[in-house]
């Protein structure tokens, strides 16, 4: 007896922008206790196809199903162009009971699906009650205490007391969990729940999932379009493009014999993205970063003087010619090291020095791909227009002059000088994203920032991102800082790499050399949260986050910022100041690697990995 | 344009209201053969007729005209003062909100201090000073009234700045006159545009209020307001004389709303 059994599920807007269904023909069935993946770029139909079986849809779609039952209970939605109000409205009653019951959802954003203004416990306990009218209040409490420790909240009574804002995202996601199981729901619908998180806190909610799943028995739709995600939970995969499932199997199957091209095509660009570039070296260094510093001011009532860095002596190096990845997770002070890097924030100690020169305001031959393609062009401006500004202020070439190189730029980047007079609304992300590369290039700078220029992008369109980036790269030996949170796409453009945390680099290293030897212990969590997507590497990690996340705490002056987190942290690494130590190419923030740990050396001592 | 009516019935509509009115305001004095000012013994208080379409008031002059004249005074003092404050507000707050951090605090604040006062008492004490004209009631009306249009003007300005396309403008060099020009200032047209638009009423309503309380426009010239103050005396005996000016009056300020509630709609404000 499956949980979910779904018959030709079709779904079709009928608005001026969509036309045509989005979902197709959808037929699939859960069995009781089954991690089933649907995976697909966005746009293939996966939500949709979700809301539909949850009838969250608009009015405005029209939703056909032969069959939809949920274990005994037929839960079919009536054909809204033949059926009166009066079925509809029976409809929407019906699963009223049934959502958040028997079926639960959780979303990819903690943030807007939990009530900013209200309690963490009065969010579980509602649910609690609305569906069991019979529970009491304190019986209701202490379920919910029940649920957080269930998904892993320490503390629980004192969270239940806090408001979302005062947790960390993967706190939230947890939260948004332990109320998606309140009432012990047959079947769980994830939708994209790790997408917004950072590696190694995705590490540890899938394997809450997965823990929940075998515990109670509840079967979990997880939708993702990361097939490293997938690969790691699931243990039957579905694959959906445009709306319809190509391919459907367990997940060995899927990765290992796939039948259809398309998903073969998928399989080949996550697994490219793993592998690591070689590389040649460059070394005559463009930008070098001096123990640079920011620190904001931060005004309260009770603390006077208190300042905060979000940047903490930061030094590292960008050759010429080469690509120099960072990577951290979310507050780090990546952004903030690429804003004082590009001139728009102003540093509070340390220095810059490009080509030489010591930076001191916005540079024309430091430019900068943004992360978000919808806000990194004027909308009221035509692609030529935009294009051409940088032209007009800088340069005294002519309009004709002016038009070649727009024409020769947006062909690098693979759109064509008919394009320039339309507007970027007429343009997808991926598309807009290029025309923000071809925007930071006109100017010809010598080293362009890249602010995650991929993390909003499909991964076929990140495909071809880096596929640009590395063409510009090779063609124009354009120095490239490139800052991502998504390990393996650093791992894939990068000649060398950074490690930043807290606040500070930990490590700074050739990317080959770190991805295979990490030295530092947080690159080694880091890489070790990478999920790969072999279903047979993926489900061998398990038991490494056991550990319950802690805020990332800001740097300070004294001790490393990891100390807490670390499962290597001594004495010193919360009192003494943290140094960088280096070693030949390899430079590293850690305790382990100073002369008082490793004792008095040779001269020709060779340093390896401590950990 | 097509676009911008579609399916906008209150814009359409008010579109066409002001049209009229601005059609009538302009030809009616300019072809009548009554003068706004010319008395006339022997048709005093007379009832409408063919050649008085509105009736003549207590001096025997023509309403019709009058009317319409002092729609003239009521539109330049409500287009006018909306172009002079929105001007104003545009530049001050795009100033203050690029700025940032002292400079828009100091400028705020000096606005706050401005806006303290009543705008009423500014125009009062003006008229007092420069005299009842034209001249005096638009200065009155733009000391103060492009303030509320200028913390719009400055919250679009702060809300775009930071973003990326602006950035990226900083990047390539554009100053901070171009970036307001280019980047900054089409982007946030929207709300601008709406309480300019609802600039133009308030500024037609403040006129005609102040000329009905008598410290307005004064005779001969007349105004919409100083029509319904005159005929106030006889309401009575001759209702249609207050009926006329007021009916006008209401239509102008009617179809100025119908514009900015028809453009609100539009941009989805």
């Amino acid at each position: 007896m499956s949980v979910l059994c779904v018959q030709d599920l079709s779904v079709q807007f009928h608005d001026r922008h969509a036309k045509g269904e989005t979902v197709r023909g959808v037929t699939f069935t859960v069995e009781p206790g089954e991690i089933v993946g649907i995976v697909g770029e966005s746009g293939s139909g996966k939500s949709t196809a979700m809301q539909a079986i949850l009838g969250l849809l608009p009015e405005r779609a029209e939703i056909r199903c032969r069959k939809l039952i949920l274990e005994q209970e037929d839960i079919t939605p009536p054909c809204n162009t033949k059926s009166g109000r009066q079925e509809q409205k029976a409809y929407e009653k019906r699963m009223e009971k049934i959502r958040g019951k028997h079926i639960s959802m959780v979303f990819q954003d903690p943030l807007t699906y939990l009530n900013p203004t209200v309690k963490i416990g009065r969010q579980i306990t509602e649910v609690i009650r609305v569906h069991n009218r019979t529970c009491s209040r304190n019986k209701a409490k202490e379920r919910a205490l029940e649920l957080l420790d269930m998904v892993g909240i320490r503390q629980p009574a004192r969270r239940l007391t806090q408001y979302p804002f005062e947790l960390s995202g993967g706190m939230r996601q947890r939260v948004a969990i332990a109320i998606a199981l309140a009432c012990q729901p047959k079947l769980l619908i994830a939708d994209e729940p790790t997408t917004a998180l950072d590696v190694t806190v995705q590490g540890q909610i899938l394997q809450l999932l997965k823990r929940i799943s075998k515990e109670t028995g509840t079967s979990v739709l997880f939708v993702s379009h990361d097939l490293g995600v997938i690969a790691s939970i699931c243990s039957r995969v579905i694959v959906m493009q445009n709306g319809k499932i190509i391919e459907e199997g367990t997940t060995e199957e899927i990765f290992w014999e796939p039948r259809q091209k398309y998903t073969k095509e998928l399989i080949d660009k996550a697994s490219h993205l793993q592998e690591p570039s070689d590389k040649e070296e460059y070394r005559e260094p463009l930008l070098s970063v001096e123990h640079a510093s920011k620190q904001y001011l931060v005004k309260s009532r009770w603390n006077l003087k208190g300042d905060k860095s979000a940047v903490e002596d930061v030094s590292f190096h960008i050759y010429k010619g080469e690509t120099f990845g960072l990577v951290g997770e979310s507050g780090c002070g990546k952004t903030t090291l690429a804003g004082m890097i590009t001139g728009m924030h102003q540093l509070t100690g340390g220095g810059i020095q490009f080509k030489g020169k010591p930076l001191v305001q916005m540079d024309r031959q430091i430019q900068m791909v943004f992360q978000d393609p919808y806000a990194s062009l004027n909308p009221r401006m035509t692609i030529q227009e935009t294009l051409e500004e940088p032209l007009l202020i800088n340069t005294k070439l002519s309009l004709e002059e002016r038009n070649q190189k727009i024409g020769e730029l947006l062909e690098m980047v693979g759109l064509s000088l008919k394009d320039g007079g339309k507007y970027p609304r007429a343009f997808s992300g991926g598309q807009r994203q290029r025309i923000g590369i071809a925007r930071a290039l006109i100017l010809e700078p010598e080293l362009i920032v890249c602010d995650e220029p991929v993390s909003a992008l499909d991964i076929s369109t990140q495909e071809q991102i880096l596929e640009i980036l590395e063409q510009i790269q090779r063609e124009r030996q354009i120095s490239t800082l490139f800052i991502s949170h998504d390990l393996s796409v650093v791992k894939r453009i990068s000649h060398r790499m950074g490690v930043m945390y807290g606040g500070r680099m930990v490590e700074v290293g050739n990317t080959r050399s770190i991805y295979e030897d990490p030295w530092h212990p947080y690159t080694k969590t880091l890489l070790s949260a990478i999920l790969t997507p072999d279903p047979r590497i993926a489900r061998k990690r398990r038991g490494m986050w056991k550990v319950e996340e802690l805020r990332g705490e800001l740097a300070s002056d004294t001790g490393c910022p990891f100390a807490p987190r670390c499962g290597y942290a001594m004495e010193c690494c919360h009192t003494q100041r943290l140094e960088t130590y280096s070693f030949e190419e390899r430079e590293i923030a850690c305790f382990l690697y100073s002369k008082e740990y490793t004792g008095r050396r040779s001269h020709d001592y060779k340093m390896s990995s401590q950990i | 344009m097509k676009a911008l009516y579609r399916g906008n019935f209150l814009l359409m509509m008010g579109t066409i209201l002001l049209a009229v009115l601005i059609l009538l305001a302009v030809l009616v004095p300019a072809f009548s053969s009554y003068s706004y000012q010319a008395q006339d013994v022997n048709i005093q208080n007379s009832s409408s007729s063919f050649l008085h379409i509105f009736g003549t008031d207590k001096f025997g002059r023509d309403i019709f005209v009058r009317v319409w004249y002092g729609t003239r005074i009521s539109l330049l003092v409500g287009i006018g003062s909306a172009l002079i404050c929105g001007a104003l507000g545009i530049l001050y707050g795009s100033i203050a909100g690029y700025a940032g951090g002292k400079a828009d605090i100091i400028l705020m604040r000096l606005a706050d201090v401005i806006d303290s006062i009543p705008s009423l008492l500014y125009v009062i004490l003006i008229m007092l000073v420069l005299g009842s004209n034209v001249g005096s009631i638009l200065l009155g009306i733009c000391i103060s009234g492009w303030i509320e249009l200028s913390r719009v003007v400055r919250g679009e300005v702060m809300r775009l700045k930071n973003q990326e396309f602006c950035i990226a403008a900083r990047m390539a060099g554009a100053t901070p006159g171009r970036i307001l020009r280019r980047h900054l200032l089409p982007n946030g047209l929207g709300p601008v545009i709406i309480n300019v638009t609802f600039l133009v009423p308030k500024a037609i309503f403040t006129e005609a209020f102040l000329s009905f309380v008598g410290v307005g426009i004064s005779a001969p010239a007349a105004s919409l307001g100083t029509l319904i103050q005159e005929s106030r005396s006889q309401m009575l005996v001759y209702p249609t004389q207050m009926l006329y000016p007021v009916l006008v009056l209401c239509t102008l300020i009617l179809s100025m709303n119908l514009i900015g509630a028809g453009l609100e709609r539009k941009a989805g404000l």
